[in-house]
């Protein structure tokens, strides 16, 4: 009875799951999914430009997301949005990306890292002290990549921020081959996983 | 480039059919199901895998044993080795009868 019933349940969500994989591969729902999670930009003059941490190996190179959120903040700071630009981020990460700053033009006093943050959730609370509390800085360009932008945004805000989005990887949003909607799908399930799981502790 | 990958899959699945298949396309179903139920189980013993790991995580960051994040229970490999698994399962049920 229980092998049966074991079989039979598997088999059902096995169907399920093929169909699952076609929906996501071969229709555009990740994309319209990912749409909806996204928060688009809204850049304009702020206090201070936050690129929140994402990969930095001990190496003292940048992962691809990193770099991205480092190489945006860096140009909105060169566009004279904002006086000062916060890089984030362990292992180094956050000092690497101001050795970058540093190398393309942003001058050191215009750059503070903090590299102790392993969350959002942290990098948030620490930017609360750090910026807003120490500083006075009460609106911030963050720069998240745009399916993250929701969950930092809300955290950003309960630490008192006025958040302006500057998403980077808005090209994602397009995903134009089966790959590309599965990577889509798996960054837009990680996501609403973590949303959920941010709701339920009472994070956001 | 969705027509060219279903074309490409379509045309070998045939081919296969046509060369070890010696004309017993009944026998298809039964095979259909028995994919189906590892699919099934792989998905089974990933979400298994999952809350497993998500628990543990946040049992050891109540206690303060050690700081990880849920992003390392979000490994590629966990599918992977659930994939594993449920072959294995499968097949063992097969064989047992």
């Amino acid at each position: 009875m229980v092998v049966r019933t074991w079989s039979i349940g598997c088999r059902l969500l096995g169907a399920l799951t093929v169909v699952a994989f076609v929906v996501a591969a071969f229709t555009s729902a990740p994309k319209l999914a990912a749409r909806r999670l996204a928060v688009m930009p809204d850049v304009g003059a702020a206090d201070a430009i936050v690129a929140l941490g994402a990969t930095g190996y001990v190496d003292g190179t940048l992962g691809d997301a990193s770099l991205r959120r480092a190489v945006l903040g860096i140009r909105l700071y060169r566009e004279g949005l904002a006086p000062r630009i916060v890089f984030l981020g362990m292992v180094g990460e956050a000092q690497s990306r101001a050795r970058l700053a540093l190398s393309l033009g942003v001058p050191r006093e215009a750059i503070l890292t903090e590299g102790e943050e392993p969350t959002t959730r942290d990098e948030a609370h620490r930017m609360g002290v750090v910026l807003r509390e120490r500083r006075g800085v009460r609106s911030v360009l963050l720069v998240p990549d745009v399916l993250h932008m929701r969950r930092a945004r809300g955290l950003f805000e309960r630490a008192g921020f006025t958040v302006r989005p500057a998403p980077t990887e808005t090209g994602i949003l397009g995903a134009a081959s089966p790959e590309r909607r599965l990577v889509l799908t798996r960054h837009v399930a990680q996501e609403v996983a973590a949303l959920a799981y941010h709701r339920l502790f009472g994070y956001l | 480039m969705t027509l060219l990958l279903l074309a490409v899959v379509a045309v070998t699945s045939l081919l296969a059919v046509a060369a070890l298949g010696r004309g017993r396309v009944g026998e298809a179903l039964a095979a259909l199901g028995m994919v189906l139920e590892a699919i099934g189980a792989t998905v089974g013993f990933f979400v298994a895998n999952l809350t497993a790991g998500v628990a543990l995580v946040l049992v050891a960051r109540a206690v303060s044993l050690f700081y990880a994040t849920l992003y390392e229970v979000a490994d590629v490999t966990l599918p992977i080795m659930s994939l594993i698994q449920a072959l294995t399962i499968t097949l063992w049920r097969v064989r047992i009868g």
